[in-house]
């Protein structure tokens, strides 16, 4: 695990609400060029340890470190511009605006037009579905449709490391394979991935490396197919 | 037909003012999740600074009606923005999303820049007068030309706030704010910076009406806030945080004033309005435009 593989290094954090503790000294690592999952079940922790990087949350103790940099105490609009988003848990779109309208709220930060409308192409590219409905309210959309707007929201930031909540919670499994797909292709094309999942199965499939989170402690970590392998794993979480 | 064009005449000219105060007002509301209380204290300082600084520009210097008028235009906007940043910065960041701590600050805020308007203006009513004091007939129906010019900048200046909000990169950020603060830093929104923006354009609003106000009706140190009861009304029945609802409700405000002040008394059309806000509570909360949610 040495520095330059490692793009996000989180060490011992520790996060609480009202003095109760959320997070419990919890340490990893995100490898560059490789999707990286965190299962767990209701209340481990995960949207917390996101909240907690994404700069919503400050944590009591411990470190963030992103491309070597101490980002600890910055603001969400900070860490967005150094290259994190969050593909939030619920998806909170902007529910009265347009589909596009929604998108361009991604690109925020940026000033770059014609790479902005590059990744507008891109991202329609991805998820046919939407370019239809450009016009419309994202309140009207499916289920599917709104991660699918979620997601490209976040790509609309260019960013360096995709942090996923939960993406295909509720969906129709086809919608969850377009989904997967799609984290796939965002790995590929360069972006590093950070998958929370209750879908095990799902997010172990498509990691090289993941994180077993409970009661706010990381318990198991491993690549992708030792964890679903092992029997906490297949006991707790794959129902095998 | 000349009733009809004159009672038009009327809704718009009174109606335009209102829709101005009263999108600040939604404005705020819809950004920051406060009630500013306040507001009206905004719309005062405009027409007060309007009514010191045009007599000193024709007298002391020397200037025609319409560039004192503008002059002192410009002086209500730069008097207005530095109430708003100074409460901002020393009040209101501290209530965001907090209806409490904000009705409280308002509320104390409008009794201090009230007693300090009082202080400085003493309780007197104050008048200029109009750049454009001619008559014009419309269909038999007569208008001052002030009047007329007061609803062509109302409406620009509405169009134009629309435009910042639908077409504008800040505009985005207002509403994206609005709509869902978290969601929006999670964007890389400075939600603060945006507030604050929010906070100063609507502050202009209740400016912009209040400078147009001035040579038109007297004004004293509590001008405003009998527009602040009108933009609760309006937005009551407008929708809370509703731009289109501001509008619609403004217009219809206006209407109701005018008509009930024609055809019965002033104090009719006030109980009118009263009554349409009881039925309103009643029967749909959120208001024409509002959202249930
Ligand atoms: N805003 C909050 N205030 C107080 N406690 C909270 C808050 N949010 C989460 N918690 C608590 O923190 C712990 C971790 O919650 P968190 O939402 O991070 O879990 P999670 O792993 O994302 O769960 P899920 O799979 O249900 O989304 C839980 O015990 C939860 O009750
Ligand atoms: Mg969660």
């Amino acid at each position: 695990m040495s520095e330059d593989t490692t793009i996000l290094s989180v060490e011992g954090l520790c996060v609480s609400y009202h003095g109760v503790p959320a997070l419990q000294d919890v340490s990893l690592a995100i490898r560059r060029g490789a999707i990286t999952s965190i299962v767990g079940s209701n209340g481990a922790g995960k949207t917390t340890l996101m909240k907690a990087i994404a700069g919503l949350l400050v944590p009591d103790r411990g470190s963030v470190r992103f491309c070597g940099k101490d980002i600890g105490g910055r603001t969400p609009a900070e860490t967005v511009r150094s290259g994190i988003t969050l593909v939030p848990e619920g998806r909170r779109l902007f529910a009265q605006m347009s589909v596009r309208d929604n998108l361009m709220t991604g690109a925020y930060i940026r000033s770059d037009r014609a790479a902005i409308e590059a990744d507008f192409e891109t991202v329609l590219g991805y998820f046919p579905v939407l370019r239809e409905r450009l016009g419309t309210p994202a309140r009207a959309l499916s289920g599917g449709q709104q991660q699918m707007l979620a997601v490209g929201r976040a790509l609309m930031a260019a960013p360096r490391l995709v942090m996923l909540d939960e993406p295909t919670i509720g969906l129709a499994p086809a919608v969850v394979d377009t989904i997967a797909e799609i984290i796939e292709t965002i790995s590929r094309n360069g972006a590093e991935v950070l998958l929370v999942e209750q879908n095990a199965h799902m997010a172990l499939e498509l990691a090289a490396h993941a994180y077993v989170m409970e009661n706010g402690r990381i318990v198991l970590s491993g690549s992708g197919r030792e964890l679903m392998d092992s029997d906490l794993v297949r006991k707790a979480y794959l129902g095998l | 037909m000349e009733v009809f064009v004159q009672l038009l005449a009327n809704t718009l000219q009174i109606g335009s003012v209102y829709v101005l105060f009263a999108l600040g007002l939604t404005l705020i509301f819809g950004v920051m999740k406060i009630v500013n209380f306040a507001h009206g204290a905004f719309f005062t300082a405009a027409a007060l600074v309007v009514t010191s600084v045009m007599p000193f520009a024709t007298a002391t210097l020397g200037l025609s009606l319409p560039a004192s008028y503008l002059l002192a235009a410009i002086a209500a906007f730069a008097v207005v923005l530095c109430i708003g940043a100074v409460v901002f910065s020393f009040g209101f960041q501290y209530v965001l999303k907090d209806l409490n701590g904000s009705f409280i600050l308002s509320i104390g805020l409008l009794l201090v820049l009230n007693g300090i308007y009082l202080a400085i203006y003493g309780g007197a009513p104050r008048s200029v007068p109009q750049v454009l004091p001619d008559t014009i007939n419309i269909f038999g129906a007569r208008l001052t030309e002030q009047r007329l010019a007061l609803v062509i900048i109302a409406i620009v200046v509405t169009g134009g706030l629309y435009l910042l909000i639908e077409r504008t990169r800040l505009g985005l950020a207002l509403r994206a704010v609005a709509q869902d603060q978290e969601a929006a830093m999670l964007q890389g929104m400075p939600y603060r910076r945006v507030a604050l923006s929010g906070f100063l354009i609507g502050a202009a609003l209740a400016a912009c009406a209040g400078v147009l106000m001035a040579p038109i009706n007297a004004v004293t140190t509590v001008s405003g806030d009998e527009f602040l009861i009108k933009a609760f009304i309006i937005i009551i029945i407008g929708g809370l945080g509703s731009v289109a609802g501001a509008i619609v409700g403004g217009l219809f405000i206006g209407m109701v004033e005018s008509v009930g002040g024609y055809f019965f008394d002033p104090s009719t059309a006030t109980l009118a309005m009263f009554i349409l806000v009881i039925a309103f509570l009643l029967v749909r909360p959120q208001g024409i435009l509002g959202n249930a949610d």
